[in-house]
């Protein structure tokens, strides 16, 4: 009996000491690594490499399980805070590292991302153990922006680390004919680097967002994008095709070919670019130049002369007559246009854009803000300007966006036939509520009709359009114009009934495009 | 040849029919309540009656002529009171379930159809006619030759 006393005494002292020393090194670990960090660049590499690796054989010691649970916020910064001040040694001991480098660099900053991210997954009860030891959420959010900072940094050598690659790539199309764009996302992807083929991704945002902790740098993006352009022009993609002149002159205006050492403004790029990774170089003079985009634009028209969506001529709609040379068919937006459900004009609206491509530069990005991306259409204006309408989308009642079936105006109900539907489906009509949204850029404001637009009569619109602004209407001058916004809320009843336009008022523009993020359109 | 009461046979049928009529009845008006027709209520029920109201006149008229009359009650063939009611059954089993599947039916019509393609509910009911209808004519027959066997 006595011997069992004694045995679990000992027990219960020594899991009592361990609790103790286990909540001791981890506060002595997180102020030694909080300190070292701090003090990064006045200490010297083989002291920190030694508090390192005390650090770390002293947290691998940590058992308790309820302790690890408890103050998993701690702990997991802890282990962040040790692989960042790795991260840094790397960086600090390695002047002109090699690729092989460059992925333990980019492996031992994961690891520290990975523990960062741990640490701001938990929530550790704060109270004066964390007091004692100064530990709060302003050290994650700091960790963070050190992570952050240094991603940066090596986001930079990444990329510099396979600029030769991309050049390679770039040149061996020009010389061979070969177009290799998974070779591109290959080398993108061993250092986890953000790039994006939005040019032949286009709408499948999944695919663009898919990955990516290291920025790209423009140099890369922008070797990446012409050569998109030219994998369209010879694979005569005609589908990818419909935006081509859109983004050729997206590319053309961030390769800015008429300046020798700056790159152009960046248009509606959805990631962040490195812009300072790698400066423009004699490969870009020579490779990249204005004679290259004038070549690859005589190559663009010849396969895709700029053509309407729909290229018929039967003169029914709103079709006109026909002009040789830039666009066969010409169609204008109606004028007066369709009763809509809500109007508004805004006159005078943004002066400083002076040309209709400028204009249309900005309606483009704000639409593709709105996630109207490659989902809206051109028209030529009778009385000068152009005008743009969204496609058709399905919105709830009080106008905000149904983004689980934004673009899908099929039946109401949901794919999967569960219970719950079934019973909606016998005792409740499928109802559905959708949207577009006309913006007409006009010397005046835009004139209606008294009769109200029909279903009919939009999706006739939307089918005869243009994917992209008229080339012929790019550089006309237009300083002083008014934006009207049409808004043609449609409700179907249920499936098989006629869609009707809501002129009930209850919904003015500005409620419509503040759910879809367009307010700032009517801000001018 | 087994012989049945002809009244009490009729009484069986008469239940059957309004219980099943009133069951149907409910349901439909339970849907137009809720919207479920939209803006085709009309159209509905008049689909409705146009399956239930033959039938009921045709039972009501025939009850309310034995009222008048006050005749005996005589016995039948069996056979007749069966044929007429199992088939009536069956007819309502399927009227009954109309408000129930027609609703699917036209969900599964219209999937993946855009607008301009999509069918209305009216249409649905008139696939479910493909059924009913042939069946309306056999039961009519199976009532008609029950009560002219009197």
């Amino acid at each position: 009996m006595r011997m069992l006393m004694f045995t679990f005494c000992f027990a219960l002292f020594f899991h009592l000491t361990t609790l103790a020393n286990d909540s001791l090194r981890i506060a002595q670990a997180f102020i030694n690594l909080s300190l070292t960090n701090n003090y990064f660049d006045t200490l010297s590499t083989s002291r920190i490499i030694k508090i390192a690796s005390f650090l770390e054989k002293d947290l691998s010691k940590i058992t308790d399980s309820s302790l690890l649970r408890e103050k998993a916020g701690l702990y997991n910064t802890c282990y962040s805070l040790l692989y960042l001040t790795k991260a840094k040694l790397l960086y600090r001991t390695k002047i002109n590292p090699n690729r092989e480098e460059l992925l333990k660099w980019k492996k031992v900053l994961d690891t520290a991302s990975y523990y960062y991210y741990k640490a701001t997954s938990t929530d550790d009860e704060h109270g004066t153990f964390y007091e004692f030891i100064n530990f709060s959420s302003k050290d994650i959010n700091h960790l963070g922006y050190e992570l952050w900072q240094l991603k940066d940094v090596f986001a930079k050598h990444f990329n510099q680390n396979i600029y030769p690659d991309f050049k390679r790539l770039l040149l061996r199309y020009k010389n061979e004919g070969e177009i290799h764009l998974d070779s591109l996302n290959y080398y993108a992807k061993l250092f986890d680097i953000r790039l994006r083929f939005p040019f032949i991704t286009q709408n499948d945002i999944a695919t663009q967002l898919a990955g990516g902790e290291y920025t790209v740098a423009r140099a890369l993006d922008l070797i990446s994008k012409y050569l998109q352009l030219n994998y369209i022009v010879e694979t005569n993609d005609t589908l990818r095709a419909r935006r081509i002149y859109e983004y050729y002159e997206a590319f053309v205006s961030e390769l800015n070919p008429d300046n020798d050492t700056a790159f152009g403004q960046v248009v509606d790029s959805g990631i962040p670019l490195g812009n300072d990774y790698i400066p423009k170089d004699a490969f870009f003079r020579t490779e990249l130049n204005r004679q290259v985009c004038t070549d690859l634009l005589q190559r663009i028209r010849i396969k895709f002369p700029h053509q309407p969506i729909l290229d018929d001529t039967d003169g029914q709609g709103f079709s006109g007559e026909v002009l040789p040379g830039i666009a066969q068919i010409k169609y204008y937006f109606p004028d007066p246009a369709p009763f809509p459900s809500c109007i508004k004009a805004v006159p005078h609206f943004r002066s400083e854009f002076h040309t209709i491509r400028l204009t249309n530069r900005y309606l483009r990005s704000v639409l593709r803000r709105g996630g109207y991306e490659d989902r809206y259409q051109y028209y030529y204006y009778k009385r000068g300007g152009f005008a743009i309408t969204t496609q058709l989308e399905r919105i709830f009642s009080n106008g905000k966006i149904n983004y689980n079936k934004r673009w899908d105006l099929t039946v109401a109900e949901g794919r999967e036939f569960n219970l719950y539907d079934i019973f909606k489906t016998i005792f409740f009509a499928g109802k559905v509520e959708f949207r577009m949204v006309a913006l007409v850029v006009s010397p005046s404001q835009a004139a209606t009709t008294s009769i109200n637009a029909t279903y009919l009569n939009l999706t006739e619109l939307i089918r005869k359009s243009y994917p992209s602004l008229p080339l012929d209407l790019e550089d006309l001058e237009m300083v002083e114009k008014t934006l009207t916004v049409m808004i043609y809320h449609f409700n179907q009843n249920d499936a098989g009934e006629v869609p009707q336009l809501d002129v009930t008022k209850r919904l003015s523009v500005s409620d419509h495009l503040s759910s879809i993020s367009l307010r700032e359109l009517l801000n001018d | 040849m087994k012989r049945i009461s002809f009244q009490a046979s009729r009484k069986k049928l008469i239940i059957l029919w309004f219980s099943f009529s009133a069951a149907v009845f409910l349901i439909f008006l339970i849907q137009t309540m809720t919207g479920r027709y939209a803006t085709n209520n009309g159209e509905a029920w008049e689909w409705l009656f146009s399956f239930l109201t033959p039938s009921l006149t045709l039972m009501i008229g025939v009850v309310i002529a034995d009222v008048m009359q006050s005749s005996p009650d005589v016995e039948i063939d069996a056979f007749f009171y069966k044929l007429a009611f199992f088939v009536s059954l069956f007819f309502l089993l399927l009227l009954f379930l109309a408000p129930i599947l027609v609703p699917l039916l036209h969900r599964s019509q219209n999937k993946n159809l855009s607008i301009n393609e999509q069918k209305s509910i009216i249409e649905a009911f008139k696939s479910y006619n493909n059924f009913l209808l042939p069946l309306q004519g056999i039961t009519m027959v199976a009532l008609g030759l029950f009560f002219s066997k009197k």
